[in-house]
């Protein structure tokens, strides 16, 4: 088992707190609406899995999800990012965004599809900023696709291609509260790095800290 | 009824499930009646590599299993070919996947196609095409030895389908 210490989890905390805080910010560029983001230190958590082991079912809720998915194409690091809505949330959220009334989208059509899509486009976008300016981390994400699965299966995609079946991985992984005015979006955003990605991660954040 | 007489009795069924049951309802039904002979396994909601790997885990013969995907390619565009799964672009394809279904019932005569389900065809498709292609696929499996389940997650959003997709099979079933 990977132990994390003292410091390699503080400092993955704090990525994950700026990973949210600019989510919100590129969720108020997006919507042009003041964005209050609501996360409790519980619901930040950054921690390792077993590839090999990880078909354990979750707590999720057994409702339809549906997630923005990308993957990390270019850089010295590889991996996943998947942006989880319930997919009633989901399509609240582009009412929202595209100015419609709350409630009144059903189907997920290729408008729906392009606006979630450009929202992953800046929260992947945001989030590899983080890493970037924080750590030195040079990635560039693919070109975000939506997803859906039932329940649980949509960590499907989080493990998407990772082909480190018998090695460990870390996700770093948030649970989100954003609130505009009148609209609440509970949502996850999971960046699953490969074990290789996590060491070198590792050795950055040790660098940083003596550096 | 026990689910060995209704599929017994039957060729086209619609098991209507609660959330709660889903994933036990589909994991039993692989393990007990999928394991035996060919079947065709229609996966709306769950990549084709990530479905097999669970299958395999719970000791189900995957090899006698052909699989049609319609989440994978939404995910990526390179894929590994594979010789039991044909991938489709989306759920909302249904002429692809319809086709799809054909090809396998003509070339591997399976004992059940499971179809999984149409509440993920709902996210896509709206209602009454969803209806028409379910009623569709349903009269193409009553010309073969087939069998076809159906999967629906009781809902409240599934309401008007399952009263409609129910007219069109032998028998409904609330697990």
């Amino acid at each position: 088992m990977v132990k994390l210490t003292k410091l390699e989890k503080d400092a993955l905390n704090e990525i994950t707190n700026m990973c949210s805080f600019h989510a919100s910010m590129a969720l108020e560029a997006i919507t042009g609406k003041a964005v209050e983001l609501d996360i409790k230190s519980k619901n930040i958590d950054s921690y390792i899995v077993s590839l090999g082991e990880r078909q354990q079912e979750s707590d999720k809720d057994p409702v339809m999800f549906l997630g923005i998915y990308s993957y990390i194409e270019r850089g010295n690091i590889d991996g996943n990012i998947v942006i989880t809505f319930k997919k009633d949330t989901a399509l609240r959220l582009y009412d929202f965004m595209i100015k419609k009334q709350v409630g009144t989208t059903k189907l997920v059509d290729d408008s729906v599809r392009n606006v979630l899509s450009e929202l992953g486009n800046m929260v992947s976008g945001q989030m590899l900023g983080v890493l970037n300016r924080s750590l030195g981390v040079e990635a560039v994400h693919s070109v975000p696709t939506i997803v859906h699965s039932f329940g649980d299966h949509i960590y499907d995609y989080v493990y998407f291609n990772i082909e480190d079946k018998n090695k460990r991985a870390i996700i770093i992984n948030v649970d989100t509260k954003f609130k505009f005015s009148n609209l609440i979006i509970d949502g996850q955003i999971m960046l699953l790095l490969s074990h290789k990605s996590f060491s070198s991660l590792l050795k950055m954040i040790d660098k940083m800290s003596k550096g | 009824m026990e689910t060995n007489k209704i599929l017994e009795e039957n060729q086209a069924l619609l098991f209507v499930i609660s959330p709660d049951n889903y994933q036990t309802f589909v994991k039993d039904f692989a393990k007990n009646y999928m394991n035996k002979g060919v079947s065709c396994y229609i996966t709306l909601g769950r990549p084709y590599q990530s479905l097999v790997n669970n299958l395999k885990k719970m000791k189900v013969d995957t090899d006698s299993i052909f699989f049609i995907d319609t989440s994978t390619r939404m995910a990526s565009m390179t894929l590994s070919q594979q010789d039991n799964c044909l991938f489709i672009e989306s759920p909302s394809a249904l002429t692809n996947l319809s086709i799809a279904m054909n090809k396998v019932v003509e070339t591997s005569d399976p004992k059940y196609i499971l179809f999984d389900s149409l509440s993920t065809l709902m996210i896509y498709n709206p209602e009454k095409v969803i209806i028409k292609f379910a009623k569709d696929i349903i009269n193409k499996v009553r010309a073969t030895n087939t069998k076809i389940v159906l999967l629906c997650l009781d809902g409240k959003d599934e309401v008007n389908i399952i009263e409609k997709i129910s007219m069109f099979v032998d028998k409904m079933e609330h697990i």
